[in-house]
């Protein structure tokens, strides 16, 4: 049955992975993961913080490396601007960050999860994204396989996502995953911005993720996905970063 | 402002030359354009293909061209009819 593996008491497991990465599983949803009152700190950092917004479409703290697909240089610049702002909005609480590299590296005892640089450049940690009322996220899917060629953390085996909502809607905002996994022939079906037309989810198996703050939500990216629209007044405010496993030397990349 | 088409890669024609399998097409276009067209590339912004022509291989463009979505951005057309566009991976972007 394609829905969520629901965790209450901080602890995923290997197999919990490998559910989510065979496509067995649509997500694992780690219940109060991140103490409320430390997203709220968070929050409050950021509005109180006079932070320069990674471009003007978007409304996100830090670059997204597939905004910068042959941009490699200009990311990495960011990337390092950015990582010193992550640094000041967490000064002050748990760093998010390396709470879920932490329960990352658990389910994987014998990998090596450590700072990932090319050319002694680090990647940014994270992303924060801010989807205000009205707003949505068409259907996609994130594979650094296909579009992320030119970066080293493409040369990996698989992909996990990692979605800690720092604050959640009063309605909509709402993940959608399909049971459909991405594949190249379905690039046909894209549309000129960005994502997928519908007709590729038509009558396909779906699971709903709704927000909750300090819940951590992790997919494997490489199923279509979607936001539904946000509704009511609060900003749907996450912090994102992937992972990527590489099974022959044994390590783990992490990016955003 | 340039005539815009979209579409998939087919086949790689030459080193710098592809058909095109065109689905969208910009508002506003001053051409028509047909659902099969022949692209010469003038400039890419495409991952895992280099902005030098020379170093580029058919197989590099097999890579990155056949199948993927492309923004063609047109700039002029050749007496036989085929378009010269500045080719780049449309839609990649995240929100």
């Amino acid at each position: 049955m394609w829905n969520s593996i629901v965790i209450t008491n901080n602890e995923i497991t290997n197999r919990d992975i490998k559910k989510i990465v065979s496509g067995e599983k649509s997500a694992i949803i780690i219940k109060n993961f991140y103490e409320k009152r430390s997203c709220k700190q968070i929050i409050k950092k950021i509005n109180s913080t006079n932070i320069e917004n990674d471009s003007k479409q978007f409304n996100h703290i830090g670059p997204f490396l597939m905004n910068y697909t042959t941009k490699k240089e200009k990311y990495f610049q960011n990337s390092k601007k950015a990582n010193i702002i992550f640094k000041k909005i967490f000064l002050n609480v748990d760093s998010p960050i390396n709470k879920i590299k932490l329960i990352i590296s658990k389910v994987y005892p014998n990998y090596e999860i450590s700072e990932t640089k090319e050319n002694r450049m680090s990647y940014a940690s994270c992303t924060i994204r801010k989807h205000e009322k009205g707003k949505k996220v068409p259907l996609h899917k994130d594979n650094v396989t296909y579009e992320g060629v030119e970066y080293n953390v493409s040369k990996i085996d698989n992909q996990l996502s990692c979605i800690l909502h720092l604050q959640e809607t009063e309605r909509g905002g709402k993940l959608l995953i399909y049971n459909k996994k991405w594949e190249k022939k379905m690039e046909k079906f894209r549309e000129i911005e960005f994502g997928y037309n519908s007709i590729l989810t038509k009558n396909i198996e779906v699971d709903t993720v709704e927000s909750k703050t300090g819940d951590l939500v992790i997919i494997n990216p490489n199923y279509l996905h979607e936001i539904t629209k946000i509704q009511g007044n609060t900003d749907r405010i996450t912090l994102g970063m992937f992972f990527g496993i590489q099974n022959k030397s044994k390590k783990i990349f992490s990016w955003a | 402002m340039s005539d815009i088409i979209w579409g998939n890669g087919k086949n790689i024609i030459s080193k710098d030359s592809f058909e095109l399998t065109v689905t969208h097409r910009q508002n506003g276009n001053s051409e028509e354009y047909q659902d099969t067209v022949k692209i010469i590339i003038s400039d890419v912004d495409l991952p895992g293909l280099s902005d030098n022509k020379s170093n580029w291989e058919i197989d590099d463009l097999q890579k990155v061209i056949v199948d993927s979505f492309l923004k063609c951005e047109i700039s002029s057309k050749t007496s036989d009819g085929d378009l010269i566009c500045k080719v780049s991976h449309s839609g990649a972007a995240g929100y």
